[in-house]
Formats: C-alpha cells, sequence, structure tokens
C-alpha cells in the first residue's frame, strides 16, 4: 500500500513543482507551493501508518496536523505579501520584481 | 570586592551606562549631551586617578583584580567545570596598563570637550560613541582574559567605524571601511593565535578546559616544556598579524593616515592616544611573556620594519602639505622608536617604549588638537593656504611649538627621555639589535625635526596668509584660542613638561614588571633555546627549571 | 693618566653651598617663568626686563662664587699632587710606577680598577710633571631617569653638575656677557621714541631660557644633560633667530639652524650612545658610564676597546664632534650662522658670537682624556679648524653685510680654537674663547648700535663716515676691532698668539697658515671698520634727519666688554706659568702639545702682521671708497667669495632636494604601492564573487530551477555514494 500513497504524494509534489517552475503568476505559483505540501503532507501521513519497520504510529498524523496549521499561517503571511506586490507594481507577473540581481 | 577592584570595573561600565544617557538626552537640548558626557569623563578621570597612584607601589604585581566567571561551557563535576570553555571576566591593574589607562582618562575628557563647537549635528549619539569608545579602551588595557581582551580590542572599532564614517571629512565613508576591514582582518588571525594559544594550553596542562585566562597561559606556554620553539615562531606571527597593524608598523599602516586625515578631531585624538597604543601594548602584554623565543627569533625583523617606519614615516611625513596628514605619518614614525626600543629586549628599552607610548598620547593627541582648532577657524588644513598664524594667533602659536617640540625629543620636555632610551637600547642591544639600528633609527632625530620645524614655519611664521571669508568666528570661536580651548590644552602642556623632568612617574614602578613579566621569560626562553641547540635530552629539564623561574 | 680628585669647596659647609651653587642656573629660568606668569595675567609685562636682568645677575654673582672657589682649589693644587687633604677623594690612581701616588691617595687607589694607563706618555708637557690631576666640584640634584638594574643596583642618569675650573671660566664667560647683554637689549629692543617693540616681553623669556639652558650646558655633569642643554641653546637660537617672525627670511634662518644643528645631534646622540656601548659592560654596579666622572675614570679602557674596525676614542671623538661642528658652526655645516643674524643683535652677540657657538670647542676641551686617546680625532679636528679659519676669513673678506662680516670672523676664530685644540693644546683654545666672548660681543653689540641708528641698515653700502655721526659706538667698536685683530697687548693678541704658538711648535705649517688668517682677520675687520665710519658723512633714508648714539641704557654694558677687550688677555700673560693656564691646569682639558715657554719673536712677528694688515685696509679703504678696491682687484675671486663659495646653492642641490625628491617619491609609493597592494588584496574577493554574481539573475524562478537542479545533484551523488538500501 505505501508504494501507492507514495506515488500520489510524489505525483502531487511534481506537479506543484512544475507549476511554481513554469506559471508567471504569483498566486498560482503560491498555491503551487501549497499542492507541494500537501505532497509532503501525504508522505507523512503514509509512513506513519506503514513504518519501514516496527508497529504503526500516529507520529505521521500529528506531523501532518502540525503542518497545515504551519502552512495556514504561511498562507495568510504568502497571500498578504502578495497582494503588498501587486499593490506596488500593478502586476502579478513574478518577472517583474527582479531586485536581487546584483547590479 | 576591594575599593580598588570596584574602581576597575567601574572605569569599564561607567562610561557604558553614560553612553546611553547621553544618547537619551533630549535632542532639542544640544549642549545638555556634551556637558553630560564631559562630566562623566570626568568622573572617570576621578577613579583612574586614585588608581594610577595606588599603582605606583605596585611593583610586579596587581593592584586590583576582578576575576568572575563569565562564560563556562561543559561538562561539570560537583559544579566544577571539568570540560569545555571558560572564559572569565578578569580584569586587573598593574604597572603597564595603569598609566595607559590614566592616559586614557586624560584624553577623553579633553576631546569632549574639543567636540563642543566642531560637531553641529546628531550631537547625542557622537557624544555616546566616544564615551562607548572609552569603555572599550578601559576594558583592552584591563583585560586579563585573552577571550576578554579580543572582545574589548574589537568592540573599539564599532564607536571608531562610527565616529569616522557620521562626522568626518568629506572620504568619511572610505577612510572608516578600510579602517574597519584592515584592523578587522589582521585581529582575526590575532583570534586565531588566542584560540590555538588557548586549546593548546588545555593539552598541555593536561586539563580538559579550555581556559583564556592570560595568567595561566603565560605561566604554561613557556620554554620548551610548553610550545616548541616552531609554534611559538608561527603563533608570534599571529599576533603581530593584528597588533602591528594596529601599532601601525610599516608597511601595514597605509589605513592610519587616512583614518586620521578624516577623523574628527576628537577621534584622531583618541585614535593616535590610545587607539594606536593598543597595538604595542598588545605586544607587550601578550606577544613578548607568552611567546618570548617567537619574540627573539621575530625581533631583528620587527627592528628591521620599526626603523623602516621610522624614516619612511618621516620622509612622507615632509612632504605632505595636508597638516593632519602630517602629524598622522608622524605617528608613523614615532610608533617606530616605541617598537624599536621594545624589540631591543633590553630593560631600558622597554620601559623607554612604554613611556614613548605615553609620551606620543600626549604630544600627537595635542597636535592633533591645534590642528583641529586650527581647521575651525581656517576651514582648511593645507600648509600653502596658511601662513603666518603666530601674529593672529599668539597662544596657539605659543601651544603648537610646545607640542612640537615636545614631539622632536627636545630634551626637557616628556619626548626626549623616551626617544633617547628606546635608540640606546637599540644600539646597545646585545641579543637581537646593534648598532646600526641605532644608527638608522637616530635619524629620525634629524628627520623628525625636518617636517615638523617645516610645517610649524610655513604655518606660523612668514607673512599672514589665510583663505577667504576666514578666520570663521561663529559658534563662540574668538581669534585666537579662547579660554576652553586653553584649558583643553594646557593640561597636556604642563603634563609633558612634568614628563620631561619626571618620567620616573611612569618608569619607576615599570622595570621591576618588565623585569619579571618579560625579560626574565625572554632570558628563560633563550637559555631552553640554547640549551636544545646543544644537547636536546638536557632542554626538557633545563626548561622545567626556568619555567619554575619565570613562573615566580 | 688621569687622575680623578673630588673636592669639597674648602671654606664653607659643603652641602649648603652645593645646594646654593646648584641654583645657578635656576635663577635666569625664574625671570623667564616670572614673564610667562606676567603674560599670563596681563600685568606688568613693561616689567619684563627686570626679572630676567635680576635672574642673570643672580647667576653671574653665583657665577663669581663658584669661579672663585675653584680658584682656591687652584691654589691647593699649587702644593702638587701630593698635598695631603683629608677631604680629597681620589677616584682613580694607578699611576706609573715612576710616579706613585703620594700616601693619602693610596687608600682610595686600593679600590681602583687595575688600569694600564699608556696614555700618559701623550701628555707630553704635564706627563712631565706628573700624572694629570682634574679636580671637581659634583652636585647631584635628583635622579632622571634609569637605565635599568645592573647588579641589583639602578643605574640612574642624574641631574648632576660637575664643576671644574674649566666650569668656572665658562661660568664667568657666560653670565658676564649674557648681564650685558640683557642690560643691553632693554635699550636696543625699543624703537626710536623709547616704545617697546612688540614681542618685548618674549624676546626677555627666551633670553632668559637661553641662559638657562647655557649654564646647562656648561654645568651638566654628564652626557643625556648636556646634550639636554646643547638642544635647549638651539632651541632658544631658533626662537631668537626667529624673533621677526613675520619676516620670510627670518623665519627661514632658523629653521634652517634648527635643522643643520639637528645634523650635527644626530651624531652627537650616536657618540653618546657609543659611549656607553664601550662602558656599559665593564663600570661598576653604581656608576654610569654617561656620567663624566665615570668616564674620565675608565677612560683608558677605551684604547683597546672598537667598534667597526674603529678605535673606541677615535669613534666617539668623531661621533661628539659632529655635534661641535653643528654647534659651533664649523665646515662642512657652518651655513646656518651667517643667516643667523636674521636675529636681533644682541642675539647674534650673545647666542652667535659670545656663548652657545662655543659650546663645541668647550665640549671638546671638556672631553680631553678622549680626545688626547686618538690622534685621528684630533687631526680631524685640527683639519676642519684649518679649512674653516681660512674659508671663513675669505668669506668675511668680500661681504657687505656688517654683521655678516662679524659672523664669518666668529666662525673664523672658532676654527682658531679648533685648530688649537687639534694641536693639543686646550688651555689655549679656551683661552681665546673667554677672550673673543668679550671683544666679538662687543662688536656685535656695537654693530647692533649702528643698525639701531641706521633704521635697521646694516649694509656698509648705504652709510659711511659714521665717526662724527655716533662717536661713542666708533670709539667702542675701534676698541673691538683692534681686539679682534690682535693688535698687540689687546686681548685678542694674547690668545690668538698662543695658538698661533701651540700649532707652530707643533706643525710648523699650520702656525703659518693661521698667522695668514690672522692678517686676513685684521684686513677685513677693518675694512668693516673704516667703510662704516671714516669717510663723508651719508646716511641711509630710514636713520631719519638726525641720526644719533644708542642711549645710556645700550652704551654702558658696553664700556664693561671694552675694558674686558682690552685687558681680559693679561690673565695669560706669562703662558703656562700664568694665571690663567694654572687656574685650568687642574681641569679636564688634557693637553698634548708639545710646550715651549713664551716666545716673544713669534708675538713681535704676530703683532707686525696685525698693524700691517691694518695699514693695508687703511690705505685701501681708509676713505671708505665706493667702488669696492678689492673687487676691482681680485675679481671673479672676490665674487666667488662674495657668493659664499655657493656653498648654500650646492648642499641644497646635493642633499635638501634630492631627499624631498625620496620623501615625495616614498609618498608616491605609499599611495599608490603599498596601499595599492592592499587596496588590490581587499579587492580581490569581491572581484570573485562578481563571477559568482553573474549567475543570480534575479528572476525567482530562476532561483527556483537552481534549487531543483541542486536538489537532484545531491540526490544522485547520495545515491552514488551509498549502496542500495531496501528502498
Amino acid at each position: 500500500m505505501l508504494a501507492a500513497y507514495l506515488a500520489i504524494g510524489a505525483a502531487l509534489f511534481i506537479l506543484g513543482l512544475v507549476g511554481f517552475l513554469t506559471r508567471r503568476n504569483l498566486i498560482v505559483m503560491f498555491l503551487c507551493t501549497e499542492l507541494m505540501f500537501q505532497g509532503i503532507i501525504v508522505n507523512l501521513v503514509a509512513f506513519g501508518r506503514y513504518p519501514l519497520s516496527g508497529p504503526p504510529t500516529l507520529h505521521g498524523q500529528i506531523f501532518a496536523l502540525f503542518l497545515l496549521v504551519v502552512a495556514a499561517a504561511e498562507a495568510a503571511l504568502g497571500l498578504a505579501l502578495v497582494v503588498l506586490l501587486y499593490r506596488n507594481k500593478g502586476t502579478l507577473d513574478a518577472n517583474a520584481w527582479t531586485l536581487l540581481r546584483d547590479a | 570586592m576591594s575599593l580598588s577592584a570596584f574602581g576597575l570595573n567601574l572605569l569599564i561600565f561607567l562610561p557604558l551606562v553614560g553612553a546611553i544617557l547621553v544618547w537619551r538626552t533630549p535632542r532639542e537640548r544640544e549642549d545638555v549631551a556634551g556637558r553630560l558626557a564631559l562630566w562623566i569623563s570626568i568622573a572617570c578621570l576621578l577613579v583612574a586617578a586614585p588608581l594610577w597612584y595606588q599603582s605606583l607601589s605596585a611593583g610586579a604585581g596587581t593592584i586590583a583584580e576582578v576575576k568572575r566567571a563569565w562564560i563556562e561551557v561543559g561538562g561539570r563535576s560537583k559544579g566544577e567545570l571539568i570540560d569545555g570553555l571558560r572564559i572569565s571576566w578578569h580584569v586587573a591593574l598593574d604597572a603597564l596598563s595603569a598609566p595607559l589607562m590614566l592616559l586614557t582618562a586624560i584624553l577623553v575628557p579633553l576631546s569632549v570637550a574639543c567636540s563642543f563647537t566642531a560637531i553641529r549635528h546628531r550631537v547625542n549619539e557622537y557624544y555616546a560613541w566616544l564615551l562607548m569608545l572609552t569603555s572599550g579602551m578601559f576594558g583592552v588595557f584591563a583585560a586579563r582574559d585573552l577571550l576578554l581582551f579580543y572582545v574589548f580590542f574589537e568592540f573599539t572599532l564599532i564607536p571608531l567605524y562610527f565616529l569616522i564614517g557620521i562626522w568626518g571629512g568629506s572620504d568619511r565613508r572610505y577612510a572608516a571601511n578600510k579602517f574597519f576591514l584592515f584592523t578587522f582582518a589582521g585581529s582575526v588571525l590575532t583570534f586565531a593565535g588566542i584560540l590555538y594559544l588557548a586549546i593548546r594550553g588545555a593539552q598541555l596542562s593536561g586539563s580538559g578546559v579550555v581556559d583564556f585566562d592570560l595568567v595561566r597561559l603565560s605561566s604554561l606556554a613557556l620554554g620548551g616544556a610548553g610550545l616548541t620553539a616552531g609554534e611559538q615562531s608561527l603563533l608570534f606571527l599571529a599576533f603581530f598579524a593584528g597588533f602591528a597593524i594596529k601599532v601601525p608598523l610599516f608597511p601595514l599602516h597605509t589605513w592610519l593616515p587616512l583614518a586620521h586625515t578624516e577623523a574628527p578631531t576628537a577621534g584622531s585624538v583618541l585614535l593616535a592616544g590610545v587607539l594606536l597604543k593598543l597595538g604595542t601594548y598588545g605586544f607587550l602584554r601578550f606577544s613578548l611573556p607568552m611567546v618570548p623565543s617567537g619574540a627573539m627569533e621575530w625581533a631583528s625583523l620587527m627592528g628591521v620594519l620599526a626603523v623602516m617606519g621610522i624614516i619612511y614615516g618621516a620622509l612622507c611625513s615632509w612632504v605632505q602639505q595636508d597638516v593632519k596628514k602630517l602629524v598622522a605619518y608622524s605617528s608613523v614614525s614615532h610608533l617606530g622608536f616605541c617598537m624599536l626600543g621594545m624589540f631591543s629586549l633590553v630593560d631600558y628599552g622597554i620601559s623607554g617604549s612604554v613611556l614613548y607610548m605615553i609620551n606620543h598620547g600626549l604630544s600627537t593627541g595635542a597636535l592633533f588638537l591645534c590642528v583641529g582648532m586650527m581647521y575651525e577657524r581656517y576651514h582648511t588644513r593645507d600648509m600653502r593656504k596658511l601662513g603666518g598664524l603666530a601674529k593672529e594667533m599668539p597662544i596657539f602659536a605659543f601651544f603648537l611649538v610646545v607640542f612640537v617640540l615636545s614631539s622632536v625629543g627636545l630634551p626637557g620636555l616628556n619626548g626626549f627621555v623616551s626617544e633617547f632610551t628606546t635608540l640606546m637600547a637599540a644600539f646597545n642591544s646585545p641579543l637581537v639589535l646593534g648598532p646600526w639600528f641605532g644608527v638608522f633609527g637616530a635619524t629620525g632625530i634629524l628627520l623628525g625635526a625636518i617636517y615638523l620645524f617645516y610645517m610649524t614655519g610655513s604655518v606660523l611664521f612668514g607673512p599672514y596668509k589665510a583663505p577667504a571669508d576666514t578666520p570663521d568666528l561663529s559658534a563662540g570661536l574668538s581669534k585666537d584660542l579662547n579660554r576652553r580651548e586653553i584649558a583643553i590644552l594646557t593640561p597636556l602642556a604642563v603634563l609633558c613638561v612634568i614628563l620631561g623632568w619626571a618620567p620616573r612617574l611612569v618608569t619607576d614602578t615599570l622595570d621591576p614588571l618588565i623585569q619579571a613579566q618579560v625579560l626574565n621569560r625572554v632570558a628563560a626562553a633563550r637559555q631552553v633555546n640554547e640549551a636544545m641547540a646543544a644537547t636536546p635530552t638536557q632542554a626538557a629539564t633545563l626548561a622545567a627549571i626556568s619555567n619554575a623561574g619565570a613562573a615566580r | 693618566m688621569i687622575v680623578l680628585a673630588s673636592v669639597p669647596p674648602i671654606q664653607l659647609d659643603a652641602h649648603t653651598l652645593n645646594s646654593v651653587y646648584a641654583t645657578l642656573p635656576l635663577w635666569p629660568l625664574f625671570g623667564t617663568v616670572a614673564i610667562g606668569l606676567m603674560l599670563a595675567f596681563n600685568r606688568a609685562k613693561e616689567m619684563a626686563h627686570y626679572a630676567v636682568i635680576a635672574g642673570v645677575g643672580a647667576a653671574a654673582v653665583l657665577a663669581g662664587g663658584v669661579f672663585y672657589s675653584m680658584l682656591n682649589d687652584g691654589a691647593a693644587a699649587a702644593h702638587g699632587p701630593g698635598h695631603a687633604d683629608a677631604a680629597r677623594l681620589m677616584l682613580v690612581s694607578d699611576p706609573p710606577a715612576q710616579h706613585a701616588p703620594a700616601d693619602a691617595h693610596a687608600p682610595a687607589a686600593a679600590h681602583a680598577p687595575a688600569s694600564a694607563s699608556s696614555a700618559a706618555a701623550g701628555h707630553g708637557a704635564h706627563g712631565d710633571h706628573g700624572p694629570h690631576i682634574l679636580r671637581y666640584h659634583q652636585y647631584t640634584a635628583f635622579h632622571w631617569f634609569s637605565l635599568g638594574l645592573i647588579g641589583g643596583q639602578t643605574r640612574w642618569v642624574d641631574v648632576n653638575f660637575f664643576v671644574d675650573s674649566l666650569t668656572g671660566v665658562m661660568l664667568i664667560v657666560v653670565t658676564f656677557v649674557a648681564l650685558m647683554v640683557v642690560i643691553y637689549s632693554v635699550g636696543y629692543m625699543r624703537d626710536h621714541h623709547g616704545h617697546q617693540e612688540e614681542g618685548y616681553e618674549r624676546f626677555f623669556a627666551w633670553l632668559g631660557l637661553f641662559v638657562f639652558s647655557m649654564l646647562m650646558l656648561v654645568l651638566a655633569g654628564n652626557f643625556v644633560l648636556l646634550y639636554l642643554g646643547w638642544e635647549a641653546v638651539g632651541l632658544c637660537s631658533y626662537l631668537l633667530i626667529g624673533f621677526y617672525y613675520q619676516k620670510p627670511a627670518a623665519a627661514a634662518a632658523a629653521k634652517k639652524a634648527f635643522l643643520v644643528n639637528r645634523i650635527g645631534d644626530f651624531g652627537f646622540a650616536l657618540g653618546i650612545f657609543a659611549i656607553y656601548h664601550f662602558l656599559s659592560p665593564i663600570v661598576q654596579p653604581g656608576e654610569n658610564p654617561l656620567d663624566y666622572a665615570t668616564l674620565f675614570k675608565y677612560v683608558d679602557k677605551l684604547e683597546t676597546m672598537s667598534l667597526w674596525g674603529v678605535s673606541a676614542p677615535t669613534l666617539i671623538g668623531l661621533l661628539l664632534l659632529c655635534g661641535a661642528l653643528g654647534k659651533s658652526a664649523q665646515f662642512p655645516i657652518y651655513v646656518w650662522l651667517p643667516d643667523a643674524m636674521e636675529g636681533p643683535s644682541p642675539v647674534s652677540a650673545l647666542i652667535h658670537a659670545a656663548t652657545m657657538v662655543t659650546a663645541g670647542v668647550y665640549m671638546v676641551a671638556r672631553l680631553g682624556p678622549i680626545y688626547a686617546r686618538s690622534p685621528e680625532a684630533m687631526d680631524v679636528v685640527m683639519w676642519v679648524g684649518i679649512i674653516g679659519a681660512v674659508l671663513a676669513a675669505t668669506m668675511a673678506m668680500a661681504q657687505h653685510d656688517m654683521k655678516r662680516i662679524l659672523a664669518y670672523s666668529t666662525m673664523s676664530q672658532l676654527a682658531f680654537m679648533f685648530v688649537a685644540l687639534g694641536v693639543g693644546a686646550p688651555q689655549a683654545a679656551i683661552f681665546h674663547l673667554y677672550t673673543h666672548a668679550f671683544f666679538k660681543a662687543l662688536l656685535f653689540l656695537c654693530a647692533g648700535g649702528v643698525m639701531h641708528s641706521m633704521g635697521n641698515i646694516i649694509d656698509v653700502r648705504y652709510f659711511s663716515g659714521l665717526k662724527s655721526v655716533l662717536p661713542s659706538t666708533y670709539r667702542l667698536m675701534f676698541i673691538g676691532c683692534l681686539a679682534l685683530a690682535g693688535f698687540p697687548l689687546l686681548s685678542g693678541f694674547w690668545s690668538k698668539d698662543e695658538i698661533v704658538h701651540a700649532a707652530l711648535d707643533n706643525r710648523p705649517w699650520v702656525g703659518y697658515v693661521l698667522l695668514f688668517t690672522a692678517a686676513m682677520t685684521a684686513y677685513y675687520t677693518f675694512r668693516m671698520f673704516f667703510l662704516c665710519f671714516n669717510g663723508p658723512t651719508r646716511t641711509p633714508p630710514e636713520a631719519g634727519d638726525h641720526p644719533h648714539d644708542s642711549p645710556p641704557v645700550m652704551t654702558w654694558p658696553l664700556y664693561p666688554l671694552a675694558l674686558g677687550a682690552i685687558a681680559a688677555g693679561f690673565v695669560g700673560y706669562g703662558g703656562h706659568d700664568g694665571f690663567f693656564h694654572k687656574y685650568v691646569a687642574d681641569s679636564s682639558m688634557v693637553a698634548t702639545a708639545a710646550h715651549t715657554s713664551a716666545a716673544w719673536p713669534i708675538m713681535l712677528i704676530s703683532g707686525a702682521i696685525a698693524i700691517g694688515a691694518i695699514f693695508v685696509a687703511f690705505a685701501r679703504y681708509g676713505d671708505a671708497p665706493r667702488n669696492e678696491p678689492d673687487q676691482q682687484l681680485l675679481g671673479p675671486l672676490w665674487n666667488l667669495w662674495n657668493a659664499k663659495y655657493l656653498v648654500d646653492e650646492i648642499y641644497d642641490a646635493i642633499f635638501v632636494r634630492p631627499l624631498r625628491a625620496f620623501g615625495k617619491l616614498l609618498f608616491d609609493a605609499d599611495r599608490h604601492g603599498v596601499d595599492g597592494v592592499v587596496n588590490a588584496v581587499g579587492a580581490t574577493p569581491g572581484r570573485l564573487s562578481s563571477i559568482a554574481a553573474w549567475t543570480q539573475r534575479g528572476a525567482l524562478q530562476g532561483y527556483a530551477v537552481a534549487m531543483v537542479l541542486g536538489l537532484g545533484l545531491v540526490f544522485i551523488v547520495w545515491r552514488w555514494l551509498t549502496p542500495a538500501t531496501g528502498l
């Protein structure tokens, strides 16, 4: 069973990753990172239920809950930042922001 | 804690607390910050003076000592640290640090007072940084823990960085950055040396605790039984990196003229008067006692660099048009004398070298003060644009001539005794230097007179000459020096005369200390090295004996 | 062989008397301090001169006392070295067998170090009379600084005074001339209306400081204190030459004087170091080789030592001589003295004629025991003297400025003294120093009087025939000129004759050169005199309508000096049996010259030469011709003399300019070379990182791609490095 859950988790993660790398819209990119999160959470829960050795534990699920809280907080903060960025330049295009470029 | 130990701590913390108070004074009342800073620095002087007086009877020992655990990390057994790291708040006062602390305590109120009219913006921050710097300087001279010393040593950089960078001249940013990076780069190597020394100290003593205490380390790391000659040689170079840049020793001096020229007057005074001495003090407090064999090995090179510095600094000084830059280059030359005396490894040479630190602090500090007072009125330091000021400013001329004479080592003023003893020590140093060092060093007698008399000749004498619209007599300045400025320069002039006739105020208590802390160790290291060269098998025994002798 | 004897004064309790005498140099300093207080509190400034006159006067009285006490010692010495005086301490006594010491000296001799005194033979005349006995008082005021611990005892450099009969002579000369000059200055430093010049107080303050420094120099009991006096008189010279500091020439001359002197002081300092180098290892704990007394005690040991292949006495002698050359304005570093005439005339009289410039002669005489042990150093001293005497005399022949003529004559007369020192007759040198002080101070003060009356014009081309305008200056100057010219029976005659005599006895050709120079001296002195006072009366417009003689306060001090110029030489009457030579016989001066008794033929010859030269001068310049007959006669040679052999220009071209150019070069190297390397080191990380920074494009997704690729790379590497697990 583990392999199937891992496959779903990997698929979600890859989808998110590809979306993050290819899309230019900041909100879409942000959603893609959420998708990657979900892929990882699936992994955690799966490993908790089907550990490589020993009896199953609740550790994975506890960790998943913890991550959901972090993700929620992060979403609030991240979306607020996106709104600020939009106000600043009037666009959601990620390429409009290249401040880290050297000179 | 005895009263004097309390005083010692007070010297470090009072300016720090004062800095916060000064910083918080109301911005609209600008004069309050200056006055408060002045009173705090005078309070420091009132604490430092009796401490110095006590140190006159210190002999080779200390008169005030505080040792508290500060940072202790590692395993404990029954509350005692058994392995890990121990950094202690170990401060003490002896005959070497006391005169330097008194010098600091004297120069700080003067440099505060000289800023009253010169600094017109961000006033309270300025005095706050000045007091922070004071705290750091006291800390350096008091620290007896290597890491604590290092912390203070680096701590002094920060206030000065801001003092130069915010209140400096036109090129202040570049000067501040250069000053900071240059000195910091050197001291990082010193830090590596300190770490190595402490770890080796722990190994050699068989203890698991890496202890940075100076007293412990200097008694452990001696001679053949402790650090090998090779290690000492490398450690000396590591210390050299930090201290020689600070001194500054040729050819590591290039930050100095720039920093001096750009710094505000008070910054220059403290930089020349005290901060350069951190380097020479470091050599004397750490390099010589802790790695005596390394010091012996490199002493001749140090002598060569010192002599080159004397000549090079003097010649560069001679061709300057900017009076302040001229005085800055003269520091390079003067500190060459100081290093020459120290690395003669002769008793009167080393005490002359310490005396030189004090004298240079007084006379060069005073010269910077004079230049600042002139600049405030004429807004230029270019010798080509000024002339004949003696006519307009006779009091200023009198003081400038006095300090110039003290700087050229005129007998009867303070510079002479130290210049004479350092040069004679170099000439007569039987072990490391020799007559030729004395000969080349003594050219400084002539060259020093050349550049300083060129300067006085063109600034003070001849027909009166000044840029248009000057002197600027705003902000309560008068044509000649006003009472405040006379009050700033008079104590320095008086001290110049006193130390000219009574250098023993400084050197008498110093002699036993130097004998015990430096010369005995050097002699012991030499014995071990010689024995090692002759019969390696007996060397260990001899090392043990001489260790015991030096530790006493 | 030298025997040192420390003699307590005879009449008074030694300690009390010493303490009183020890205040001697301080009195003029009190005057200076008093003026400083007057200025600081802005009170009683117009009284400034009284403070210094009182101080110098007090010093003069004490100097008289010191002179008298050494006179008594001299009387005691007349009884010979065997005279038993219980209080006399013999510090070193190891005479050759044939000069076994009298019993009184034996106890001290026991604890003196054994020394082979091979120099005894070198002492010539005095060697015949037995060991050279040096009697001195020593007074230690306080310990100045330490030179470390030697054998459990601190080796102190003291502030101590060493007084022997040589000191006595010098003190009299210095305080007497100084007192006259200070009184004279009260009148000189005023304008025609009697108002004090600007800087009046400053002038007297520096004069007081100078007298203090000069007395310290003379009284110093060790080399460090000697160096102190040496530098301090140089400083006062600097301050006083530059008294009219707004005049560029004065400011430049002051600087030049100080710096040229510092060249000499460089050698002087090395000489001190060398003394310490040689003697430090061998002296007893508690003794300092820099003390004269200790040096003289161990001086015999120097003969076997050497450094850099030069014997110790020669090395020390030559290095110290550098200092003497600078201070006494001798070849090749005399160039500051003529320029120093920019200072006020009283300064020229006191510092640049009578006292400070004689310091070099004094020092070489004082260190007789060292020079006596180095024929090479003595030869150098002699050569310097010969070259300087001729050079200065020729330059003095072709000058127009009265004060410069006098300055060159000073240099020439000092060179005479050096010749005397060089041929081993230091007593003759000091005798000439003593007489020269009177007549040269007189001449300078008279020249000052002329200058004062002529509205600060001193060039002889601008005035003549002042005989009727300034009658008393004329008379006084005539006396001074006669003395300088060596007119028979005046003071200069006796002393100059003695030098010529000593030279003739030892190196006849030197004596002939000196006789020739003496003729030139008489000639140029009277050329100046006639140009100034003879001929038709002309005065420059600056002098005003009615130029007149100086006020009494400027005239009266000249009479004692004139009296000295006439009669001071008689103390030397009788040669080595005369008063002067007996008086200084037990000083530290060591005569090595062969000595013959007074020779009337030589006196007659030199007297005739002086008178002849004066007549030649009268024939050529008696009516103050304005066309400079000598220039007509000598042409280019005269012009070369007039241009001072172009020495200033040559020095400038071969020393000053190259050194300054070197300084510029170093500074350029400092900015671009040394600092360039430092900056390059600092810039290296920046350059390297700018390559890496190129990869930072700023696009968010670019970073993300890099991260993913990096992760992939890490994963691949990890799998490659670790063996496959169960996964």
